[in-house]
């Protein structure tokens, strides 16, 4: 009888011991990855304030450049044109379509800028070249909050795929987060002449 | 007694002799006086306004073994001043380190950074500071202080000069913060030169223990390292960069 008893409440004990580190496991783990999404979510908006600084950018940049540059308008209007597509995608919300027209229209903004190289009286004008370091800062600080992001989707994509957050992460309804990349030519900001 | 004042006797000796030797230390790439006057004006800046105003002097922007999360060295000036501004601890003037140029919460720093062999600056200003230094006025200021001096060899002057006008254009407060207390900093690549003893910290320090064993009780500062005033200010990529 006494024995009995004794094995009824070792087990209890250990069956309490093994539930009380489960559920603070199970709880802990939902907790930080909640707080891994909150801070790559945070990130994001962080990256979309910077690519809508440089949105609101272009026609500045365009129209200065437009008084001085009259054989390559069609690197003008491909750049206007990528501008209200990025528009467009950056509704959805989809990294995915975002990465890639923000790609487009960065290399074309690089290629804007070896064009007024070629154009003197372009780059020593005062309004021309303050416009390019805007846009340069606009570059660093789009490249700046895009590493950070990246570095937060990297840990929440860990801790999601990683044991013990793997068992629940799917059940919870955590998906991984896409990468935002850089695209090929385009990892150099534009580089102000002189 | 007498054997007292032979002790004394013998040390003046060594002493005597002493200048024979040169002892090699750390040079500056700068002249030390605009260290001071650099220092001088950022601890005034600091004082008035709580923004910190840093400057790090970089022989190159290779081998200076600043790497990234991968283990990387960043080799890309723009890159370089935002890890250097968020994440490069940086010892202050009590010995204590801190990550991040400017105050905690007002993210109000700026760094002024220069590689000599590349030719390259930047201006990184703090999220708290954007609005006070634009990246178009960076650029003026740099333009119009910092290439000048820098193209002509003038380190010290054209470093002090832009410190001073990018502290012009910040705005007093009357809130008070703890200072920063150290803003020049500088890679610790150039080659040694030799200067006399008694310039160098061994100098000190033979005094001291000389003074200890002479039977005098000295208060030898203790260096405090660890915890730290914790984070600083943050910045995301704002302000300028160009060569000279």
């Amino acid at each position: 009888m006494n024995r009995t008893l004794l094995l009824v409440l070792v087990i209890v004990v250990i069956a309490l011991i093994v539930g009380g580190v489960f559920a603070v496991l199970y709880f802990s783990t939902y907790n930080s990855i909640v707080a891994l999404e909150a801070s790559a979510d945070e990130k994001w908006a962080q990256v979309e304030q910077e690519l809508q600084r440089r949105y609101d950018l272009i026609p500045n940049v365009v129209n200065s450049a437009k008084l001085y540059i009259e054989y390559e308008s069609s690197v003008l209007e491909n750049i206007t044109r990528l501008r209200s597509q990025w528009a467009a995608t950056s509704q959805t919300g989809n990294v995915g379509s975002i990465n890639n027209v923000t790609g487009e229209l960065e290399s074309s903004l690089s290629r804007m800028i070896v064009i007024f190289e070629d154009y003197p009286e372009l780059e020593a004008s005062q309004i021309v070249e303050d416009m390019l370091i805007e846009l340069e800062g606009s570059e660093n600080r789009i490249s700046t909050e895009r590493m950070r992001y990246n570095e937060a989707v990297r840990d929440y994509n860990v801790a999601i795929k990683a044991v013990p957050g793997n068992f629940w992460a799917s059940g919870w309804g955590f998906e991984s987060k896409a990468y935002f990349e850089a695209k090929v030519g385009a990892e150099d900001p534009p580089q102000v002449p002189g | 007694m007498p054997r007292v004042s032979g002790k004394i006797f013998s040390v003046f000796f060594v002493f005597m002799f002493l200048p024979i030797f040169v002892f090699p230390v750390k040079g500056y790439l700068i002249p030390i006086e605009w260290i001071d006057e650099i220092e001088y004006h950022a601890l005034q800046v600091d004082e008035e306004t709580t923004a910190e105003i840093v400057v790090v002097v970089l022989q190159s922007l290779t081998g200076h073994e600043i790497t990234d999360g991968d283990g990387n060295e960043i080799t890309d000036i723009v890159q370089l001043g935002v890890y250097i501004f968020n994440e490069f601890p940086l010892e202050t003037y009590d010995g204590d380190t801190v990550v991040g140029i400017g105050k905690e919460g007002k993210d109000n720093g700026v760094l002024i950074l220069i590689a000599i062999e590349e030719q390259q600056w930047r201006i990184e200003v703090g999220y708290g500071l954007e609005g006070d230094i634009t990246d178009i006025e960076s650029n003026r200021i740099a333009q119009d202080y910092l290439v000048p001096q820098l193209s002509q060899g003038n380190y010290g002057e054209g470093l002090y000069d832009t410190v001073v006008t990018l502290g012009q254009q910040i705005p007093s407060s009357n809130q008070t913060a703890g200072v920063r207390g150290t803003y020049y900093y500088e890679q610790d690549t150039t080659p040694e030169e030799a200067v006399p003893f008694w310039e160098t910290d061994w100098f000190l320090y033979g005094i001291i223990i000389l003074m200890v064993l002479l039977g005098f009780s000295v208060g030898v500062p203790v260096f405090r390292r660890g915890g730290g005033r914790g984070r600083g200010g943050r910045s995301g990529g704002g302000g300028s960069t160009g060569r000279w």
